[in-house]
């Protein structure tokens, strides 16, 4: 059985959506199972944002896009409306085995392609485009459950004693930051967990 | 709010904010400007001793600057962070389990596994910025920064840091009031566009400095060409 990675996301967030390519690639590499656990963003949690750290985070998040290949800087802000609909659409698209397609897409949506994703039209062919239907995605909306999950994610980042995003967590360890990618991979090679040198795959 | 209003705070400005810093003709222009002027290009490095983030930044910040030929401006600080951070003591335990993670990618490891008070260091902040234009004083916090998180735990001997500063100043600490310079640097961060340690600001743009050493390098090699 495959070892829980849980990856903690928020769309409103750009390290989120810079973490987001590499994050989906873990399982790919390494025999553990990326959980989902989407939060509502820092905004909508009472955490303080001053401007200057707002500034500091689009300039910081920029160069690292740069550094990463990622596109970045047409930027259309979700907080409010559109992060609840990326959020509780992904959750949708989680059991409909679409969930890194659909996440990257809207991701970049925000940050990278200037989309309003609280508008019906852009995210309707976001969704279309990953295989979703949209008569479901507006039924997701609404849906309590969803959104439950989605607070009860938010809780078990506090939980933690976490309150940023991404935020990895392994065997009790939490990796906040993008940048802290390389140390989680360190974490699950010593873990034995490189499916490379598995024996697990090397046996299938 | 109106149309307009929603699409300048959520698309223009940040985008905005954007572009701008990726546009790097004036910084460029103003390093030539200061080569011509004979002047050497600045690193002001705002730190605190009581962050181990601090300890792994300033040793390769020292590096950097003697590569470029840079001035490496220290401002020590003891207030740091954003008023009524809700998870201020949470960022603070976070910093020792990550630094040690950031040490043990170059094979290091820290010897003190809990956060220290700003209290406990405030004399070293002080000494520092009693001298932080001094040469010498980048050596010092260095190695006063290494002792702190990678050669002892428990409490901090004053004398210790006595014996360190006159090693790498050749005097005994200045016994002056310095608590109104490093009040100073707090507000000269806060006034430059930061809020936390150890903050790098060179060429007009901000780094923190544990986890952005290349970038900062990178960005002294553009306002060199």
């Amino acid at each position: 059985m495959s070892e829980p990675v849980e990856f903690f996301f928020s769309f409103r967030s750009p390290y989120s959506y810079l973490a987001g390519p590499r994050a989906f690639a873990l399982p790919q590499r390494y025999d553990i199972d990326l959980v989902w656990r989407a939060v509502r963003p820092m905004a909508m949690r009472g955490q303080p944002l001053p401007r200057s750290k707002q500034f500091y985070i689009l300039r910081d998040a920029a160069r690292e896009a740069d550094r990463l290949g990622l596109p970045f800087g047409r930027i259309y802000d979700p907080l409010g409306e559109g992060v609840w609909r990326c959020l509780t659409i992904a959750e949708l698209a989680k059991e409909r085995g679409c969930l890194a397609p659909f996440v990257l897409a809207a991701s970049r949506a925000s940050w990278a392609e200037g989309i309003d994703v609280r508008l019906d039209a852009p995210l309707r062919a976001i969704c279309e485009n990953v295989g979703l239907r949209w008569d479901d995605c507006r039924a997701a909306m609404a849906n309590a459950d969803y959104r439950q999950r989605i607070e009860d994610n938010t809780a078990r980042l506090a939980e933690l004693g976490q309150w940023g995003v991404p935020t990895f967590l392994f065997r009790g360890e939490a990796y906040w930051g993008q940048d802290r990618i390389a140390d989680l991979e360190a974490a699950l090679r010593r873990a034995g967990l490189d499916t490379a040198r598995s024996p697990r795959r090397n046996a299938a | 709010m109106s149309t307009m209003t929603e699409y300048l705070r959520r698309a223009a400005a940040p985008r905005t904010v954007v572009a701008l810093s990726r546009w790097r003709a004036p910084q460029q222009t103003l390093g030539r400007l200061r080569r011509l002027l004979g002047l050497r290009p600045r690193i002001e490095l705002f730190f605190a001793y009581d962050d181990p983030y601090s300890a792994l930044a300033l040793p390769g910040l020292i590096v950097i600057a003697e590569s470029h030929g840079a001035v490496l401006a220290l401002r020590p600080l003891l207030e740091r962070g954003i008023d009524g951070d809700p998870a201020a003591a949470q960022r603070r335990h976070h910093a020792v389990v990550d630094s040690q993670r950031l040490a043990q990618r170059d094979g290091r490891a820290l010897s003190r596994g809990a956060p220290l008070t700003p209290e406990a260091v405030a004399f070293l902040a002080e000494w520092t910025a009693a001298a932080q234009d001094r040469p010498g004083i980048a050596a010092f916090a260095a190695a006063a920064l290494h002792r702190l998180w990678f050669q002892s735990d428990g409490s901090v001997n004053r004398d210790d840091y006595a014996a360190l500063y006159r090693r790498h100043l050749g005097e005994a600490p200045a016994n002056v009031p310095a608590a109104p310079t490093v009040a100073r640097n707090r507000a000269r961060l806060l006034k430059l566009g930061h809020w936390e340690s150890p903050a790098a600001y060179v060429g007009g743009e901000w780094f923190f400095a544990h986890e952005r050493l290349p970038q900062i390098d990178a960005c002294l090699r553009a306002l060199e060409s």
